[in-house]
């Protein structure tokens, strides 16, 4: 049973446009520096973490499916109907909770294997 | 009379100057002096140094990083060498040097979050500063309007404009006219009567003050002389309208933007929804929601109405921005008034006499009224698309568009060289299911449950949830229409360059070709564009600023760590200073051709 759910994990992490690798530099320098000043400041184990981290997530997502994905994940929470905008249709709420879990499972992991200690603020 | 006559001999010359001060200001395109670039709030630059050919070069040339997170909509003023820039609550103010980009002063207001955000429906925005005659205007969220001195941003008066324990905020930008500020209220969605005051520029006290519903007195019209379509509304025009006394939590809110005729001294303006969004509770047209005023600027008094959405049953503010150009309509030069409605129509209205001239939908998509009566007025509503028709605890299906309008608050531009419009649309449609709601005050009072999703899911055609589109409002055609995958909340501009600019969600500032609307640039800001792009020239070199920053949070991961809103207050230099702000916090990115 263990490693069939394994199986079907590897499956479900596999096709999704693995071979992309397409964020632009602007992007990636961003998303590293955001990342090391909101997990401890700027030191080589932040660093190495956090480039571990968007490379992870540049694997999981296409960059123009994490740039939707991220409007979607922070809109979705704004009052009313302007946030409802981003809650409603269809396949949004999947996208926003893949942005969460995508973002979320990359900084742990990384995190956890490049710097236990330094990485939390 | 002797002394009354004395008086008006003392008070025209400064009234003159006034006036003439920020119209001086605005004549000349190097600076950015009012929120719709003039009083017609055409949001066109006379500018075109950067052009057609070359704004593909465009490059970012300084960041302003804000400090404060939520939603930036509006974008700078720029008179000469100072950029004046505001935030959303808590509404702080920096007058930045463009020479280096230094901070002068800033003004940081203390106001009652507690009190105050709880009230704001929709994200803590602020659209905009006023300025004239060496002082700047801040209409701050908890209602106050705030005077203060441009040079030094200390505070000259400070009055309140409303209450927000009774749900009444401020989100507008003030327009100043001649010896006024003007100013609007918010809270549609708590009950709230709207209406729209006039207050002294030099000491802050109220001039006039004109309700969107309830009796004349209150409305200031004239039951024999203030129009609709030409004929006098005669007299309780907004009474008659209302079963009992609902008018009382009427709505009619004025949160959107203004414009002002010297010519005419009109000012023109849209009011909002009628109280709840059910619209079986509130039966009548509920005037003078969803209409626009055209109001003597000095007395308030209104010269002509026009309700677009009797009695909605949508949500369909009628606040959008009134853009006067003077353009040819059936083969006749008129002055108009151009307003792309939430309603999904783009109306084009003799400005003078309030006649209305065109009334097209912008966007192909909209179904819940098959056409506006030119005659009377009236959209002509489908019954299918109607929630009163369908009734209270009925869900109504796929109405196009959905609450928030085929377009919102996002300002269009006008070209007075290509003669277009430049639209920032939504493409979304809604169900939308009335339920019964009792007014407690400083509650939300809305009594609907809504559900949106794009347009496409109706017309079959995509996912999309935005377009930007050229319009022609003499003939009331799209001239061409470029799909965005999220609405456009940005507001456009227009250059003699031949170029027009608007910001995404996901963070770029676009230029296309004003003509055919090809793409020539984009670059990504740090974050999504609700402000509105805003040019002007400092030392003969042409600028084009925008606000990024939208409102929300992703609540984990490494947004999480980022809440601290004190930090990095007011640095300059987004990237210089990474270290001291914040992820989701504003920032407005300047861009120039490279020397």
């Amino acid at each position: 049973v263990k490693s069939c759910f394994w199986i079907l994990a590897a499956a479900a992490l596999l096709p999704i446009a693995a071979d992309a690798n397409d964020f632009p530099t602007q992007a990636r320098v961003e998303y590293v520096l955001r990342c090391m000043d909101s997990r401890g400041g700027r030191v080589y184990e932040t660093l190495y973490a956090c480039v571990c981290s968007i490379d992870r997530i540049a694997e999981r997502f296409t960059y123009d499916e994490y740039e939707a994905a991220e409007v979607l994940a922070l809109l979705r929470t704004t009052p009313g109907e302007r946030g409802g905008v981003f809650r409603d249709p269809e396949g949004y709420e999947e996208l926003a909770k893949k942005y969460l879990e995508v973002t979320e499972a990359a900084e742990k992991s990384c995190f956890r294997s490049v710097a236990p200690s330094q990485g939390r603020p | 009379m002797t002394v009354a006559v004395a008086a008006l001999g003392l008070m025209l010359p400064a009234l003159t100057a006034a006036n003439s001060d920020l119209m001086k200001l605005m004549s000349n395109s190097d600076n950015w002096a009012i929120f719709g670039g003039d009083y017609a709030g055409t949001r066109y630059s006379k500018l075109d140094e950067i052009n057609a050919g070359n704004v593909g070069k465009l490059q970012p040339v300084w960041t302003f990083s804000t400090g404060v997170l939520r939603g930036h909509e509006g974008g700078p003023l720029v008179i000469g060498d100072t950029l004046y820039i505001h935030t959303p609550f808590p509404n702080n103010v920096y007058a930045i040097d463009l020479k280096d980009q230094s901070i002068i002063w800033s003004y940081k207001p203390q106001q009652n979050a507690e009190e105050t955000i709880p009230v704001m429906c929709c994200d803590t925005v602020y659209r905009g500063l006023g300025y004239a005659e060496g002082r700047i205007f801040l209409q701050q969220a908890d209602t106050h309007l705030v005077a203060l001195d441009a040079k030094t941003g200390k505070e000259i008066w400070k009055v309140r404009n409303g209450d927000p324990k009774k749900g009444e905020t401020n989100t507008n930008a003030p327009l100043v006219v001649k010896d006024k500020v003007i100013t609007g209220i918010s809270g549609g969605e708590f009950g709230v009567k709207g209406f729209v005051a006039a207050y002294n520029t030099s000491d802050g006290k109220l001039a006039w003050k004109a309700y969107s519903v309830g009796p004349d007195k209150d409305l200031l019209v004239d039951p024999k002389k203030t129009t609709h379509l030409g004929k006098a509304i005669g007299a309780d025009s907004s009474l008659k309208t209302w079963e009992g006394d609902q008018w009382q939590l009427g709505g009619g809110t004025t949160w959107g933007w203004y414009s002002y005729d010297p010519d005419l001294n009109l000012v023109y303006y849209g009011s909002g929804n009628p109280g709840t969004w059910n619209p079986v509770v509130r039966p009548g047209d509920n005037r003078w929601s969803m209409t626009i005023f055209a109001r003597d600027l000095d007395t308030g008094m209104a010269k002509w109405v026009y309700q677009m959405t009797p009695h909605d049953e949508w949500d369909f503010d009628g606040v959008n921005e009134m853009i006067l150009a003077d353009i040819d309509v059936k083969g006749k030069a008129r002055k108009v008034l151009v307003h792309f409605d939430r309603n999904g129509f783009g109306y084009t209205l003799d400005r003078v006499t309030g006649e209305l001239l065109v009334a097209e939908k912008y966007d192909p998509a909209v179904n819940w009224a098959t056409h506006v009566d030119m005659k009377t007025g009236r959209p002509q509503v489908v019954a299918e698309f109607s929630t009163d028709q369908q009734g209270q605890d009925v869900n109504t299906k796929n109405i196009c568009p959905a609450a928030l309008g085929t377009k919102d608050q996002q300002p269009a531009a006008f070209s007075p060289k290509t003669k277009l419009f430049y639209v920032p649309t939504n493409h979304v449609c809604m169900d939308y299911e009335p339920f019964e709601v009792e007014y407690v005050a400083g509650q939300p009072y809305v009594g609907a449950t809504l559900s949106m999703f794009p347009a496409g899911k109706v017309t079959g055609s995509g996912s999309h949830m935005g377009n930007f589109i050229a319009w022609d409002a003499s003939a009331g055609k799209i001239v061409w229409s470029l799909p965005e995958r999220f609405s456009v909340w940005s507001g456009a501009l227009a250059t003699a360059g031949d170029v027009v600019f608007y910001g995404t969600l996901e963070g770029y500032l676009k230029a296309v070709d004003a003509k055919t609307g090809k793409e020539l640039y984009k670059f990504k800001t740090p974050s999504g564009i609700i402000g509105n792009v805003n040019t002007w020239r400092h030392n003969g070199k042409q600028y084009v600023g925008v606000l990024s920053g939208i409102g929300g949070w992703a609540g984990i991961g490494m947004a999480a760590g980022l809440t601290g809103e004190t930090e990095g207050l007011g640095a300059v230099g987004a990237y210089k200073s990474l270290d001291k702000y914040t992820q989701l916090g504003g920032v407005l990115t300047v861009f120039a051709l490279p020397d």
